[in-house]
């Protein structure tokens, strides 16, 4: 089926012919940009009958044969997280129709750029190529950063973009120490030659390219360019980062890890350890910021030790806790940023104690805030709980002590999320302030993803089902078999 | 053996430029440094010895491949050097305006957003 | 599509969300009655008590939690330098590198 690499093809054409139409005028571009992701998103919908009936389906670019030339291989984990990062980015890309009032040409060509890259990493089968799509995603969310050009932004933009620079140089010193002792750079013939050696020029590569993708995620000694470039950026391009690009390298240790590389005891060790630190550093961190996105930036670096403590446990439950995890956080994170678009839009503010008195409240904040707010703290009825839960039952298996962390680390959020929604609703409040009517706009895709939220935590089995499906994705004899025909 | 060390002394060159130098400009460079030191690592692994280079003459594959040098890693550098080269740009049009704004361009004397 | 259950209950899926969101936002347009009625006043025990009075002072609150756990001191370890940041990331390179390289 032609429907291969479509997406990606769609949203390329979409990011060049923006500045084509905006010669013309601009009143289309947020067309142009919703026409090129709802087909991009139809597209990949497509593709999930076909790969849940075969399994895995793979294409080889330009019909050269599987280790000579590049595959492209969907399985169910590529194909529902491909579903799930389009989504959000629609929503951002609606919220941002009236939040960005100049430079739009720049802005939307920026954020359709970062999707090409996100989808590219997630659906390719070749480590080079997954460098060069990293590279794609990690420059444009350097510039888009940089896009108010404040003060804070600057400072923000330069320190993201030197440390991901060094991440993506070392994961090419990683790819080059492979490709001297291996030769090949497909990652199913790596997955075959690996198995017999034990070079520890391979060992080697293999921390070099897991330290790359763990400053990409911001897991805690590599976190320090995320709090900065989560504040600095405009809102809706948060709830990008937040939602898509920080999950991206999540995914990349996953595929690195447990199909490419075996899973050796000392990587896993290593992951739990560094989510265990992440988790609560992150937690403890968030509870003393004055401003809302930062302590929401916090929030993610812990909610990405949660997800890294539960897939270096190893196990189908862990495994499927943590990946459920990841969609889950990119919908509640991208909710939560979102609302907090919606504040500073009309309070011009980040402050928390400076706030009061300078909104409008409006039921679908308030509504949207708190269900985000439980969610993310894991109450039962919203989608957090399963993902959450399914993290408690596999650490318990594994080790209590596990348990008690992830449960201290939760019992943080409450106390951070509490805090965040009394200083900004309830503390000193001045109802009905006159400010400017908000548009629907903005408030149609917080609607959307409470609605989203709210679903996935009534019927449970449907995204536990989902996740067994994308845990069995990372198979590694059923990878090779399937890639290298 | 010779072009090893020299990338490996230009990465490890680069890398303590990137760390410990104070004006941002100078990190800048030592990143360009790193980055070039992987480049000729990744070419010097596809060297062949007395060989020639990846170019068809006449359509004789088998006798091309037994004596010309790997095209593969050149391919990759050539990409890398492209990316860097938009990297740096996209750096150096940032410190612009940031040095319009703080009126310096020290790492230790930026810095508002702490905590 | 070929009628695969798991895709069709995505679109419908999509769809309830959107409509349980619509009912949302339509319940919550009604006008809100008079707040300074008699139901509405904080019960205080018979005393005269004012909304301000009850806040909760917002940064004392979790005070001692923030000195057992010593918050302050990770905070204060985050300068805003980038030079500190980058030496972070070349320890914890160095230590991944140092087990791997030692196990493998």
């Amino acid at each position: 089926m032609i429907f291969g690499f479509l997406p990606i093809a769609v949203m390329l054409a979409t990011t060049f012919l923006i500045p084509l139409v905006s010669l013309k005028t601009e009143k289309y571009i947020i067309h142009t940009t919703l026409a090129g992701l709802f087909l991009s998103l139809l597209l990949s919908i497509s593709m999930i009958p076909d790969v849940l009936s075969k399994g895995r389906v793979v294409y080889q670019m330009e019909g050269w044969k599987a280790p000579f030339g590049i595959s492209i291989v969907f399985d169910p984990l590529s194909v529902f997280l491909s579903v799930a990062f389009i989504f959000i980015v629609l929503l951002a890309v609606v919220f941002s129709h009236k939040y960005i009032k100049y430079k739009k040409t720049e802005y939307y060509s920026l954020v359709c750029l970062v999707l090409v890259g996100t989808l590219g990493v997630i659906n390719t089968g070749d480590i080079f190529n997954m460098f060069v799509y990293l590279e794609i995603l990690s420059v444009s969310s350097y510039a888009l950063t940089a896009f108010f050009k404040k003060k804070e932004s600057l400072e923000a933009a330069i320190k993201y973009l030197i440390i991901g620079s060094l991440a993506t140089s070392l994961v090419l010193l990683g790819i080059a120490f492979i490709y001297g002792v291996l030769g090949t750079l497909n990652m199913a013939d790596i997955a075959v030659k690996v198995s017999g050696t034990a070079n520890p020029v391979i060992g080697t590569a293999l921390a070099l390219i897991i330290t790359g993708m763990f400053i990409k995620s911001g897991l805690v000694p590599f976190h320090a360019w995320l709090p900065d470039a989560y504040q600095a950026s405009p809102s809706p391009v948060t709830s990008i980062f937040s939602g898509v690009t920080t999950n991206v390298g999540m995914y990349a240790v996953l595929r690195l890890v447990f199909t490419v590389f075996n899973p050796v005891s000392v990587l896993l060790w290593m992951l739990m350890i560094v989510g265990a630190i992440s988790m609560l550093g992150g937690a403890l961190l968030a509870l003393v910021q004055n401003s809302l996105k930062r302590l929401l930036a916090y929030s993610s670096i812990s909610q990405m030790g949660f997800v890294a403590v539960s897939v270096g446990l190893g196990t189908q439950t862990g495994l499927s806790g943590g990946v459920l995890h990841i969609i889950n956080h990119s919908i509640i994170k991208g909710l939560l940023f979102l609302c907090a678009g919606f504040i500073v839009y009309q309070a011009k503010t980040d402050n928390m104690h400076e706030i009061s008195g300078k909104f409008k409240f409006n039921p679908v904040i308030g509504y949207s805030f708190i269900i985000g707010a439980l969610s993310l703290v894991g109450v039962p009825l919203f989608n957090g709980f399963v993902s959450k839960w399914l993290i408690y039952v596999a650490t318990f298996q594994v080790s209590p002590v596990l348990t008690v962390l992830a449960l201290v680390s939760s019992a943080l959020t409450l106390a951070y999320m509490l805090r965040a929604f009394y200083l900004v609703f309830l503390c000193n409040a001045k109802p009905g302030a006159k400010q400017k009517k908000i548009p629907l706009s903005m408030q149609l895709p917080l609607i959307v993803l409470v609605g989203i939220i709210i679903l996935l935590g009534v019927f449970p089995g449907f995204s536990i089902d989902i996740s067994n499906l994308m845990v069995q994705s990372l198979n590694k004899q059923q990878y090779i078999g399937a890639v290298l025909t | 053996m010779i072009p090893y060390i020299a990338a490996m002394a230009l990465v490890i060159i680069g890398f303590y430029a990137l760390l410990l130098k104070d004006n941002i400009l100078k990190k800048i460079t030592g990143l360009a440094l790193f980055s070039n030191g992987i480049h000729l690592f990744l070419l010097s692994l596809g060297y062949r010895a007395g060989g020639v280079p990846p170019i068809m003459q006449d359509l004789n594959f088998t006798r091309l491949a037994s004596l010309a040098v790997d095209p593969l890693p050149q391919a990759l550098v050539l990409t890398s050097i492209v990316i860097n080269l938009s990297v740096t740009a996209l750096a150096v049009s940032i410190i612009i305006p940031l040095y319009r704004k703080f009126k310096t361009l020290s790492v230790r004397k930026i810095p508002e957003m702490r905590g | 599509m070929t009628g695969y259950p798991l895709a069709n209950a995505a679109y419908v899926f999509f769809l309830l969300a959107l409509g349980i969101g619509f009912v949302f936002y339509w319940k919550g347009k009604k006008k809100t009655g008079e707040r300074e009625s008699e139901k509405n006043k904080i019960y205080a025990c018979g005393e005269d008590m004012k909304p301000e009075e009850l806040n909760i002072p917002s940064e004392t609150f979790y005070r001692n939690l923030i000195k057992i756990l010593k918050i302050e001191k990770l905070r204060e370890w985050h300068t805003g330098v980038l030079s500190d940041y980058l030496l972070w990331i070349f320890l914890g390179m160095a230590v991944l590198v140092f087990v791997l390289v030692i196990t493998w």
